[in-house]
């Protein structure tokens, strides 16, 4: 971008692959991961970011707000005749890229198969780093909520991928 | 008796339980194999994770969202990559767009666990390597140290990814050379000498894992024990540089020509 940007814009773009990250986890997709990043940054920048908050924090919050509350309910309605795409699809075009010990069409199709809400905890813990607190508040959710959904989807992921170590108990 | 499953393993691995917990854990992970094997496959799945959702990194943000924040109606003609912002360790250099599918397809499949030169026998993750005196021959990390150039990163299997920081010349006249192994839940930092045909740990030190769409940077400090190691052994010369590297490698760390 050759235009110097102000900078409470330019801490927008600071997190934008965060919040595009954390939007392709809700929507399953980089198509409406993209629609939906772009409704998030509209929002931000049509109500401003406040002085006093963390910024990656707040910009989550507004996009997990736009598609639970705005943006899913109109998408499933469009979907329900359509097989959705999948996170990567757009990139990975292979089958077989081996990622430890899966490869990228296995995690891909796990990861289609999770609810928004499942993926959405992994992407915020496993990806972005959060804290299980910070993950909560993103998502408007109790702690122990949190920990119930991140092992679901963790578990989901390991046993449908075939990676599963012994069960212990 | 605690139950140990996979919640209160996950809270293990992100940092969440209490020090107590975390150490009444550790004591079964020593004894209790089938729990070390779940937690290492839940430690691969998030690795999994971290590495598709970084593949996204790679295309390009759409002009609408850039316009806006730049405040700027006026379309440019071509389609802005946006590796700089957020791409994950593995996709540090900014490149063209038009090669950045290829880039990460291509970075994807540097697996060297998978070589066509046939498979490593050791079973080990590179992080279990590393913490040996001397690095396995029959691993993925002692590969990396053997060929790679510093800068390049190597996918080591398992969900963890190697580079080499730098080459050098010690005091005695071994070759060493500086490395990071990024896991999925940390990092070691490492020196390694070469001792005949053999790599030799001299310093190991460890570090949480950066979250995925952060860059290691050069200003990123290191840890001290591995740059006092790299201070004592190196002496007053120089690193190589890439030249004097490439050469002493494809001489196989000979300086014999």
């Amino acid at each position: 971008m050759d235009r110097k940007l102000n900078n409470r814009n330019q801490e927008i773009v600071d997190v934008l692959p965060n919040i595009r990250r954390f939007a392709a986890s809700l929507t399953g997709n980089l198509a409406d991961a993209d629609d939906l990043l772009q409704s998030t940054v509209e929002r931000l920048l049509a109500k401003g970011l406040p002085a006093d908050v963390e910024v990656l924090p707040w910009c989550l919050r507004v996009c997990r707000n736009l598609w639970f509350d705005e943006v899913r309910a109109r998408k499933v309605r469009a979907d329900a005749s359509r097989e959705p795409a999948v996170i990567g699809e757009q990139v990975l075009q292979g089958e077989d890229q081996v990622i430890g010990e899966m490869t990228l069409a296995e995690v891909q199709g796990v990861l289609r198969s999770m609810s928004d809400d499942q993926r959405a905890v992994l992407e915020l813990v496993a990806v972005e780093g959060f804290s299980y607190k910070d993950a909560a508040s993103v998502l408007d959710i109790p702690v122990g909520t949190v920990m119930s959904r991140l092992a679901r989807a963790r578990s989901t992921l390991m046993e449908r991928s075939g990676i599963a170590g012994a069960r212990s108990t | 008796m605690q139950e140990w499953n996979d919640e209160k393993l996950g809270a293990y691995m992100d940092g969440e339980l209490s020090p107590g917990e975390a150490a009444e854990l550790e004591q079964h992970l020593a004894s209790d194999k089938a729990l070390r094997a779940r937690l290492d496959a839940l430690r691969a799945a998030d690795g999994a994770t971290r590495k598709l959702y970084a593949s996204l990194d790679a295309e390009p943000v759409p002009q609408a969202v850039l316009q806006m924040l730049q405040g700027d109606a006026a379309k440019p003609d071509n389609v802005v990559p946006f590796l700089k912002l957020g791409a994950g360790r593995v996709f540090r250099a900014p490149v063209a767009i038009a090669a950045s599918v290829a880039l990460v397809v291509g970075l994807l499949v540097i697996n060297l666990s998978r070589d066509a030169s046939g498979p490593l026998n050791s079973g080990i993750t590179s992080l279990e390597a590393v913490s040996a005196t001397t690095i396995d021959v029959d691993t993925a990390l002692h590969r990396m140290l053997e060929n790679a150039a510093s800068g390049d990163a190597i996918d080591l299997g398992s969900g963890e990814t190697g580079e080499a920081i730098l080459s050098f010349a010690d005091v005695a006249g071994r070759f060493c050379r500086q490395l990071v192994i990024s896991g999925t839940d940390r990092d070691a930092h490492a020196v390694a000498c070469r001792n005949g045909t053999a790599w030799h740990v001299e310093a190991l030190a460890y570090t949480a894992s950066l979250p995925e769409g952060q860059f290691r940077t050069a200003s990123e400090p290191t840890p001290v024990d591995i740059t006092t190691a790299v201070d004592a052994l190196i002496g007053t010369a120089d690193p190589l540089d890439r030249e004097q590297e490439t050469r002493v490698i494809s001489n196989g760390w000979s300086t014999d020509e």
